[in-house]
């Protein structure tokens, strides 16, 4: 839908951004960082909503990473996440779903 | 935007508070009618500016004659979509602040229209309008559609076996357009895309095909809500239905036989030929007038001659469209008797002649159906919303018992005429050992 493009990259660049970011590692599971989200109601909710297509690209991308820290290997470095090109799929749906959730609190505070 | 200062909620007050000095109309009374149309043709129409309980309708021309093959079903989502979220507001906000308010929302769709209509208190209807426009503007978001599959079989399995006689008529009549069942079929269950749902409403639910209509609100503060309808302004295709005739059955496990049969009938855009068929709806037999009673009238007397020792039961279709329609009946009973049955009331379908007995019974009745559908609110919402959807204007009730009173024995033989000379059209459901085909009943 037109409505959930993926931010692509981060917000703001900077060097210390990108030096965090690979110092976390993640990337070298070839994983992006909505795969490494804490699965709560709102990220499972989130997730549900996911388009087919992103949906098993994320379950891909996380069984290669169970399988990867399986065999204590990472994939090789031309492989890896680049800090430039993490796809933030989730995030217009996470939000979404945080909003209904925030929408949902605030009519049960006053009703 | 002339009427962009009736939004401002306190000027709306006071046109409330105005009015509310006035009597409102004794219970039974038929009510005067306001229409206008406004300069991107869109209808607005209103009746009882003050009235304790005040309703609006949004009324589409968007039913099931509108869908192509490929998204059959598409109507049936709108109607369903009412409950779902919109371009603007979570289901979650449309339901609570409706229910907060004790107003409701409801939609409905047949194979023309698709209306939503809002109901609140006439000092609520502000909270009802904002959330009744955001329903215009479905969003269908592809996680809700899919959620709403298992509604949607349980709707389909729910559709009584007489109600699916009837839409098995209408596909052998017209095929395609008005032959589209108003349900969707159990094949497209699940697989229409959010993106092609978004693409019929985008065809659609346009102002040209759309009116609003208010009861118990004032005429001025609906058009300026109706001015303000966020709609897009495409244009959606509309072609004429061509009557055909045929048949198709289904048959099912059982005793019991479902058949509807009927020739081409008036259209609504022929004022005359149209009430000419009402007429003789009641004029044949539209039903029992009495729990258990006869029925009277050709289609009754046919069916009491041929069927004298089983439970019957026989309704009398008159289906009216935008261009064309359908008149005949419709009758169920076990499979020994429906044979007799069905070839009995074809005759009289086919006979064409009614008696000025007939006629005259025919007018009272119908007189009486309007005026019982002009003097309650709810009922009066759905029928001046369907004269402004199709006929972009409103009738008084005055104005359409005397086109009643003008309807001759004359015209009243012609409709039945047209109907009985036509190819037949069959739709059966049941047990169809005995059902005629319809070339057999030519």
């Amino acid at each position: 839908m037109s409505g959930y493009v993926a931010r692509k990259g981060p917000l703001v660049f900077s060097n210390l951004g990108k030096w965090a970011y690979n110092w976390s590692g993640f990337n070298q599971y070839g994983l992006h960082r909505d795969d490494c989200l804490y699965e709560n109601q709102d990220v499972k909710e989130a997730v549900r909503r996911l388009p087919r297509k992103l949906y098993d690209e994320r379950n891909y991308r996380i069984m290669r990473a169970l399988h990867l820290s399986m065999t204590k290997t990472v994939l090789p470095k031309e492989q890896w996440t680049k800090y430039e090109e993490d796809v933030k799929y989730l995030e217009p749906y996470l939000k979404e779903v945080i909003k209904e959730r925030e929408e949902r609190e605030e009519w049960n505070k006053d009703h | 935007m002339a009427c962009n200062a009736n939004k401002a909620p306190f000027l709306r007050t006071i046109a409330k508070r105005g009015l509310a000095s006035q009597c409102p109309r004794p219970l039974g009374q038929a009510a005067e009618v306001k229409s206008t149309v406004l300069n991107n043709k869109l209808v607005v129409a209103t009746a009882e500016a003050s009235l304790p309980v005040s309703r609006v309708s949004i009324i589409f021309r968007a039913g099931s004659r509108n869908e192509s093959y490929e998204n059959q079903g598409a109507a049936h989502l709108l109607r369903i979509a009412a409950g779902l979220s919109t371009k603007n507001s979570t289901s979650f906000a449309i339901a609570r602040n409706i229910q907060q308010v004790g107003g409701t929302l409801s939609a409905s769709n047949d194979r023309e229209l698709v209306t939503y209509t809002v109901e609140t208190t006439s000092n609520q209807i502000e909270t009802g309008l904002r959330f009744l426009q955001d329903l215009a503007q479905p969003a269908f978001k592809p996680w809700e559609l899919t959620d709403s599959v298992p509604l949607l079989r349980n709707q389909v399995a729910g559709v009584p076996p007489q109600v699916r006689a009837v839409e098995l008529l209408h596909r052998a009549a017209f095929r395609t357009g008005l032959g589209n069942s108003i349900y969707i079929p159990k094949h497209q269950i699940g697989k229409l895309s959010s993106e092609s749902l978004l693409h019929y409403a985008a065809g659609t639910l346009i102002p040209s095909r759309c009116a609003v209509v208010g009861v118990g609100i004032d005429h001025n503060t609906l058009s300026g809500f109706a001015q303000n309808l966020e709609l897009s302004s495409g244009s959606g295709k509309s072609d004429s239905a061509s009557y055909y005739g045929g048949d198709a059955r289904k048959d099912t496990a059982g005793v019991i036989s479902h058949v509807a049969v009927a020739g081409q009938g008036g259209s609504l855009v022929n004022q005359k030929e149209a009430l000419a068929f009402a007429v003789l709806k009641h004029a044949v037999g539209a039903g029992a007038a009495t729990k258990r009673g006869n029925i009277n009238g050709s289609f009754g007397k046919a069916l009491q001659g041929a069927v004298t020792d089983a439970s019957v039961s026989l309704t009398t279709l008159n289906a009216a469209y935008a261009d064309t329609g359908l008149f005949g009946f419709l009758v169920s009973t076990d499979v020994q008797h429906i044979g007799k049955a069905v070839e009995a009331l074809t005759r009289a379908l086919k006979s064409g002649s009614v008696s000025s007995n007939d006629v005259n019974r025919g007018k009272a009745l119908l007189k009486a159906a309007l005026l019982e559908s002009y003097s309650t609110d709810s009922s009066l919402i759905n029928e001046i919303g369907v004269q402004a959807v199709q006929t972009k204007q409103v009738q008084s009730i005055d104005a359409l018992l005397a086109a009643v009173d003008g309807v001759t024995q004359q015209d009243v033989q012609e409709a039945a005429k047209k109907a009985g000379s036509s190819k037949l059209s069959v739709g059966a459901v049941g047990n169809l050992a005995n059902v005629p085909y319809a070339s057999d009943l030519a």
